[in-house]
């Protein structure tokens, strides 16, 4: 397929890129692609959600998306110190290094995501033991499913 | 009280007695006679505003008087007043005793020395070294005037050191803004301005300056309104030593409100009174000028006519305005000029209407609905929302327009009584205009409220002789009753106070919520999907301490995250994951590291 000009078409571009990335990537390299596009992803579906619905848990939004930001970048340098490629520069850095430093990343960042977003979650699951004098129930009825906390 | 004298002297308050204030006074001097003091004073007070005297104070005076120096002093000088005798074997005698005495006070001396004269008695002229010394030793103001009037009436010549010290002791008096008085009070400067006054006199040149005099002129007549006798009786005294002194002060007083001058009233008079409210006798006056703010003149400059102190003078032209008058005056000798001889005349005339057209126009159609000029008086009109009332006038004083302060029209519903008023403005030619549209007037000025209104037209100015109600017209506005009465609010239930809580976010439809997250776990199992197709796997995972370790550990770590996540708080998170994350470094550390060793070794 070879345009009029002489130059290649876009076809014939793409093809040859998915071709040689079939062939010439290793396996480990792309294990760590298909994890960097399901992060990329999760990430474009929360900020759909954010620009169709609202910002509402804005928390939770921005840890969530935040958090997949910062796996993405963990995820990205481990490709690159894992890529047989790039061994003259990280000849220091085994591939075990790479991993465990990766897993340490890690768990540094779900610690500060999780905290960030636990201010909703944490209001929406504690059980609360409502009385019946409290001052914004009186004169209403009280939900059903929580009438078993008066006995 | 200082500061209260000074007020009513700042204020420029009358500096004489007016004819009320001499009254007032008298009717305080009238009795009754209880004691020889309040005899005393009784007589003296009316000698001095030159009553009739009271016949029974000598009858009081002879059979209540003793042979005391107090009873003495005060039964000599009714004695000499009224011409009673006091009927007293060895009044002589006892009174050179007194005045021989050792220890006898400059105020045993003077009661002495003035029994003595008072009765006709002789008085020994050595006496008068003895006050001389006395006043030396006591030194006080009270001392000096006491001295001045033991002295006065002693025969002989007067001693120059005693008539020179009369104005060192009037500069021991305080100045507070145009009145002079010694800290004694009233009595301590009455005493004074007599003991001064009685001693120049008979030593034959004024002892105090002008300005002085006047000032202590200002200083007694502030004391004209105070309550009780005593005080009283010491106005009068102080009054009467300035009116008979060597320097008289004078004052000038506008009779009958003459200063307003009118077609009825054209005259101005005035009359030049000394302190006690006395006319001054063979003086004249003249008129300097008389000029009001446009420059015009209402008296013709020179003499005015009457004598004796009262003077008058009539307008030579009637200009409405007010106008200063400026007064000179010729005194006998021995008076000093009025402080203030500037008269504010005012000249009131009255005005009329003139060119007045009161004109009602329907605004729809422009049609005319009532042209009056209003010279058969008050006229009758109707008036709807669709009309307009144009009311011009000018108001002339004789030929001439004049333009006045307070020009109205009044609105009054003969119902309710209610008013509502309208300013009249002038314009450049002294035109004055009403012009109300009742359509935007209706609700704004008459608050909706329609029926018969009689319409009044107001003019007040200072230079009217009274203000003008001129009856206009009579009008029946009829205006739709928008309004409702004002329901009383104040007993009726107030309105039910709710408390709004924080509204909930606004969330998403369930299924919008539903299909997200399906979308964002959706990438989760491509990732599953791909990696099985690149085939992952895990046959090469080992089966040892370390690697059990590193991936139970990982494990454990994700389970702690959920509890997290869960609501588990921080603290125990961190605790737990320090155990759990020890253990993982360790066996991932080791299980790495030898990995590591064994693709070495290929």
């Amino acid at each position: 397929m070879v345009s009029s000009s002489g130059a290649p078409s876009m076809v014939e571009v793409i093809t040859r890129l998915v071709g040689e990335y079939t062939s010439k990537t290793p396996q480990k390299l792309k294990l760590i692609d298909a994890y960097l596009g399901y992060i990329m992803f999760t990430g474009i579906f929360q900020f759909v959600y954010c620009c169709l619905v609202g910002t509402f848990p804005f928390n939770s939004f921005l840890s969530g998306f935040i958090s997949t930001v910062a796996s993405f970048i963990l995820g990205v340098c481990l490709r690159i110190q894992t890529n047989p490629a790039n061994v003259a520069v990280f000849k220091d850095i085994s591939v075990e290094r790479a991993f465990a430093d990766f897993i340490f990343a890690h768990c540094l960042v779900m610690t500060a995501s999780v905290e960030e977003s636990e201010e909703v979650p944490r209001k929406r699951l504690k059980f609360r033991c409502y009385k019946p004098h409290d001052e914004h129930l009186q004169g209403k009825q009280v939900p059903s499913q929580l009438s078993f906390f008066f006995t | 009280m200082r500061v209260l004298v000074t007020l009513c002297v700042l204020a420029s308050l009358a500096c004489s007695l007016s004819p009320s204030d001499r009254e007032k006074i008298s009717s305080v001097f009238n009795g009754p006679i209880d004691s020889l003091k309040s005899a005393y004073q009784v007589t003296v007070a009316r000698s001095i505003l030159e009553l009739p005297l009271l016949e029974s104070t000598c009858n009081y005076v002879a059979g209540n008087t003793q042979l005391a120096l107090a009873d003495l002093y005060f039964a000599s000088h009714i004695s000499k007043i009224q011409g009673c005798e006091v009927k007293i074997a060895g009044i002589e005698d006892f009174l050179n005793t007194e005045i021989a005495g050792e220890g006898a006070s400059m105020n045993t001396l003077f009661k002495a020395v003035t029994s003595l004269s008072n009765f006709g008695m002789t008085v020994d002229s050595a006496v008068s070294e003895k006050i001389a010394a006395k006043v030396k030793e006591e030194d006080t103001v009270t001392a000096h005037s006491l001295a001045y009037l033991a002295t006065a009436v002693l025969p002989g010549e007067v001693p120059k050191d005693l008539v020179d010290s009369i104005e060192d002791i009037a500069h021991r008096a305080d100045t507070i803004g145009n009145a002079m008085s010694f800290e004694g009070g009233l009595m301590e400067t009455s005493l004074f301005l007599k003991g001064a006054s009685v001693l120049s006199q008979k030593a034959g040149k004024a002892a105090l300056t002008d300005q002085m005099t006047q000032k202590f002129a200002n200083y007694i007549v502030s004391n004209k309104d105070k309550a009780g006798k005593s005080n009283l009786f010491y106005t009068l005294v102080g009054l009467d030593a300035l009116s008979s002194g060597s320097l008289v002060p004078t004052h000038l007083i506008v009779l009958d409100n003459s200063a307003v001058i009118s077609e009825s009233q054209r005259t101005l008079k005035v009359s030049l009174v000394n302190p006690l409210g006395v006319t001054v006798k063979d003086s004249t006056a003249k008129i300097i000028s008389a000029k009001g703010s446009g420059g015009q003149a209402i008296f013709t400059a020179g003499p005015m006519s009457g004598g004796d102190g009262t003077f008058e003078v009539a307008a030579s032209e009637l200009t409405r305005g007010v106008f200063t008058a400026e007064l000179g005056f010729e005194l006998p000798s021995g008076y000093l000029a009025p402080d203030n001889s500037v008269v504010k005349v005012k000249c009131v005339l009255p005005v009329e209407l003139k060119d007045a057209t009161f004109k009602l126009i329907d605004v729809d159609d422009n049609r005319i609905l009532l042209n009056n000029d209003l010279s058969g008086g008050a006229v009758q009109g109707k008036a709807d929302l669709s009309t307009r009332l144009i009311f011009d006038f000018s108001l002339a004083d004789g030929a001439e327009e004049v333009t006045l302060h307070q020009v109205f029209v009044r609105f009054t519903n003969t119902k309710t009584k209610q008013n509502v008023f309208f300013i009249a403005q002038a314009d450049l030619k002294k035109k004055y205009t009403i012009d109300l549209n009742f359509r935007s007037a209706a609700a704004k000025s008459f608050g909706s409220v329609g029926g018969q209104y009689s319409v009044d037209l107001i003019v007040g100015d200072a230079t009217l002789p009274q203000a003008m109600v001129i009856d206009v017209a009579t009008l029946n506005l009829e205006i739709p009753d928008s309004k409702e009465p004002a329901a009383d609010l104040s007993k009726q239930a107030k309105p039910e106070i709710t408390h709004l809580f924080r509204q909930p976010e606004k969330r998403p439809p369930q299924a919008i919520s539903a299909v997200f997250t399906g979308l964002v776990l959706l990438p989760a199992l491509v990732l599953l999907i791909m990696w099985a197709k690149l085939g992952a796997n895990i046959s090469n995972i080992q089966i040892s301490l370390s690697s059990i370790g590193f991936h139970g550990g990982l494990l454990a770590i994700i389970a702690i995250y959920v509890n997290f996540f869960l609501g588990v708080n921080m603290f125990t998170t961190v605790k737990c994951l320090a155990g759990v994350a020890v253990v993982t470094f360790l066996c991932g550390q080791r299980l790495l590291s030898s990995i590591a060793a064994a693709k070495k070794a290929k």
